[in-house]
């Protein structure tokens, strides 16, 4: 048999005992799964508060969850609403999801949202992205004001809708979990996400190494060892080394809810087209370390381009 | 040299030459021509397909110039001969790709490991069960890497010495190369040549795979006796059991779904090629669907698994076959047949133990693929005859696959063995000490393989192939 080349070999050889090690997870169960129990529904006027409401609705039947609807509307772009804000919007909402109108007199519409978080004290807040302005005209360029200021301060999972889209009964049945190297807020991301796996649906653990890193440590050493060949598969297997014990847990989750489990590595986001998604779109969970720097650029940047809804898991916000 | 009169009355009987025989200077150099290429095979320096092909293109042009081939048609004829064994090499290739990728055999690695609770008596006996399973069914190459990391990180784990692990493991993967019609190429070469069903592999080589394994283990244990911990108590066995136990083989599946799939469309193409003949089609239309059903599942992967087949192999069989195919037009091949046969008389109780041994020897030697390329057309041509053939294939299977025992370089399970053991332990493994090992190891089968084989033929035992 014609052997393969030195190098072929020792590359082979370093992926396959890569995989061995992979097994050593110790033992391993399936997460804590995290479910709403109760859930915030922030209006900010738009066509993507329906979505939001076909959302809060579907999560209401699977989970029995009580749902708050809170008018955070901005009265204009630059003016924010008049205290104490008109709630006939919010009410009709409020009779439609079956839920609890609350009421804050914060200004700002961040301000509200977060007031009534910690009033009301909810598992999980849902706010369509761009708050307050039409998600069309911003598209992938901004998150806007009020979502940054949510990603950085709010203290519950935050929902996330974008493009508008008709939710129906199997909407969000898939889950992708997306990770970006190391990451605190990825263990929580998974209980949360095998809470809303659904029987039958789809769950996948994506661990993505982000192209600027890799290049930014293939030349730093290259620097140090030019000999030394530097492969992104090195880092992938690194990557999935790290995230081999979520990674076993997922699996047994997968096994005892009935829903297809996967794992992905892979070295740059998967491409997402900004189409506008159909009635099943997936579901992307993002863990976020709000200690870590790239990890909010990621999280900021994967919600700016993707169509789809978003579900931000957070570590506790710093103080300010 | 002239041939002796009662070679020629055999020569006379032969229906298979299609060309002339050409004079013996002709003969000369095209085996001369033969033998430089194999030079470079042999040697480091030249690249293996480099030194085929650049033969291959050598002897074409001085068979044409020479009328050894009368037209340059009759080249394709010589390749359209083993298009099959091209069919299978991709087929094959792209399925155990596929497969692997899906973490099956690293998964039924982990799970077999994690059954002998870190025991090495059954550590042992168990990793070299999945040697000889994996090399049956993937092939030397990907199996070895699987087993020789899998003996690696393992041993490491449980603090055992890795060098009796890996030296076993490469030598019971050449017993494992027998096994089967797809285990190993030179099986390949030789069954399509010889037309032999895939099922005679499981009555033939494979009882003897078993034995030369035993053989193998046998020798090994004792040369091992005192380097593994043999008798473990039952304090040291809980230890061990803890630290197997953290291994978990469901944390190597990215995907059950695809696992399953994988391990289904594998054993598929396996039964498909112990039923090919009965359906009427070849073992290359096998390989070649199942790969293309492994593709079809492969998902974002097709390209990369396109990519992984061994064009490398491809082309240094393409220039092989050229080579051999203008050798044999000058009927070189067939002198040489006639004189072992009457070397021997025409007697497979001679015939039988000197392919055998000629062919183990030769495998330890160099590559084993040329030594049977140029073996096949000789034992075809003796064949031709009035001596059973049946059990001259069969000496030839044995002969190249265990032969590869005898030395370090003997066979790509040695050196991948030896490599990874100095790279990874920083241990070496002088000449002496594996001749003495594998040596007679491999002298040991060899001998066993003979008695075996001419038990069998004595018996009636071997089936006769198609006709």
């Amino acid at each position: 048999m014609l052997e393969p080349s030195q190098r072929q070999l020792d590359s082979d050889l370093e992926k396959s005992m890569a995989m061995f090690k992979r097994a050593a997870v110790g033992k391993t169960s399936a997460p804590t799964m995290k479910r709403p129990e109760s859930i915030l529904l922030a209006l900010d006027g738009s066509q993507q508060d329906e979505v939001g409401v076909g959302i809060a609705k579907l999560l209401r039947q699977r989970f029995n969850a009580s749902i708050l609807v809170l008018d955070a509307r901005m009265a204009s772009e630059h003016a924010p609403l008049p205290a104490p804000p008109s709630s006939a919007r919010g009410e009709e909402i409020a009779g439609r999801v079956e839920g609890t109108l609350v009421v804050d007199e914060a200004q700002e519409s961040f301000d509200r949202i977060l007031h009534a978080i910690e009033t009301h004290r909810p598992d999980m807040a849902i706010a369509p992205c761009p708050f307050g302005r039409d998600f069309n005209a911003i598209g992938a360029d901004s998150t806007g004001t009020v979502i940054d200021v949510l990603l950085a301060r709010c203290p519950v999972p935050l929902l996330v809708t974008r493009a508008p889209f008709d939710v129906q009964d199997r909407s969000l049945a898939e889950i992708r979990i997306v990770v970006s190297g190391e990451n605190n807020a990825a263990a929580e991301a998974a209980r949360w996400a095998t809470g809303l796996a659904t029987r039958g649906g789809s769950l996948e653990l994506s661990l993505v190494v982000p192209e600027e890193y890799f290049a930014i440590c293939r030349e730093a050493l290259h620097a140090v060892h030019p000999e030394e060949e530097f492969s992104s598969e090195s880092v992938e297997n690194a990557l999935a080394a790290s995230y081999a014990r979520l990674h076993a847990s997922l699996q047994h989750s997968g096994a005892a809810g009935h829903y297809r489990y996967t794992l992905n590595v892979h070295r740059t986001s998967e491409d997402v087209t900004f189409d506008h998604p159909t009635s099943e779109p997936p579901l992307l969970v993002l863990p976020l370390d709000r200690n870590a720097a790239m990890s909010q650029g990621q999280v900021h940047q994967r919600i700016r381009h993707s169509p789809h809804p978003v579900l931000v898991v957070a570590t506790h916000a710093p103080p300010s | 040299m002239p041939p002796m009169d009662g070679v020629w009355l055999i020569a006379e009987g032969s229906t298979d030459l299609p060309y002339e025989r050409s004079s013996p200077w002709i003969m000369a150099l095209f085996a001369l021509g033969m033998a430089a290429t194999y030079v470079g095979v042999a040697v480091e320096r030249f690249h293996k397909t480099v030194a085929a092909l650049c033969g291959a293109v050598t002897l074409t042009a001085l068979a044409l110039l020479l009328g050894v081939l009368p037209e340059y048609e009759q080249v394709y004829e010589i390749l359209a001969h083993d298009l099959n064994i091209f069919g299978v090499i991709i087929g094959t290739g792209i399925l155990v790709d596929v497969t692997s990728k899906s973490g099956l055999f690293h998964f039924l690695s982990i799970l077999i490991v994690r059954a002998t609770r870190g025991r090495v008596t059954t550590l042992y006996f168990a990793i070299c069960a999945l040697t000889f399973g994996f090399v049956a069914v993937l092939t030397i190459v990907p199996a070895m890497l699987i087993l020789s990391s899998l003996a690696l990180v393992i041993c490491r784990s449980l603090n055992y010495p890795v060098k009796p692990f890996l030296l076993t493991v490469a030598i019971i993967a050449n017993s494992g190369a027998i096994v089967t019609f797809a285990s190993g190429l030179p099986n390949i070469m030789i069954g399509t040549q010889a037309g032999i069903p895939y099922v005679h592999f499981l009555l033939i080589s494979a009882p003897y795979a078993v034995v030369s394994s035993f053989i193998a283990l046998a020798v090994l244990r004792r040369v091992y006796r005192d380097a593994l911990p043999w008798r473990q108590s039952p304090d040291e066995l809980e230890a061990l059991q803890a630290k197997i136990s953290q291994f978990d083989p469901w944390a190597l599946v990215e995907d059950r779904r695809v696992l399953v799939r994988s391990a289904l469309i594998l054993s598929i193409t396996v039964a498909g090629f112990a039923l090919a003949q009965p359906l009427g089609v070849g073992m290359d239309f096998i390989a070649m669907a199942g790969g293309a059903v492994a593709l079809l599942t492969a998902g974002k992967s097709v390209e990369d698994s396109i990519a992984k087949v061994n064009w490398t192999v491809i082309l240094f069989f393409l220039g092989l076959f050229v080579i051999i195919g203008c050798v044999k037009a000058t009927g070189a091949l067939e002198v040489v047949a006639e004189f072992v046969v009457a070397l021997s008389g025409g007697s497979v109780y001679a015939l039988t133990p000197l392919l055998t041994g000629f062919s183990a020897i030769a495998s330890s030697i160099v590559d084993n693929i040329p030594v049977a390329a140029t073996l096949i057309p000789i034992v075809s041509q003796i064949g031709s005859g009035p001596t059973p053939v049946e059990p001259l294939w069969w000496a030839l299977v044995l002969g190249c696959n265990l032969g590869g025992n005898g030395t370090p370089i003997g066979s790509i399970s040695c050196v991948i063995a030896l490599h990874t053991l100095k790279k990874e332990a920083g241990e070496s493994v002088s000449w002496g000490e594996f001749l003495r090992l594998g040596g007679s190891i491999m002298a040991l089968q060899t001998l066993g393989a003979v008695g075996y084989l001419l038990a069998l033929h004595h018996f009636g035992l071997i089936p006769s192939l198609p006709r």
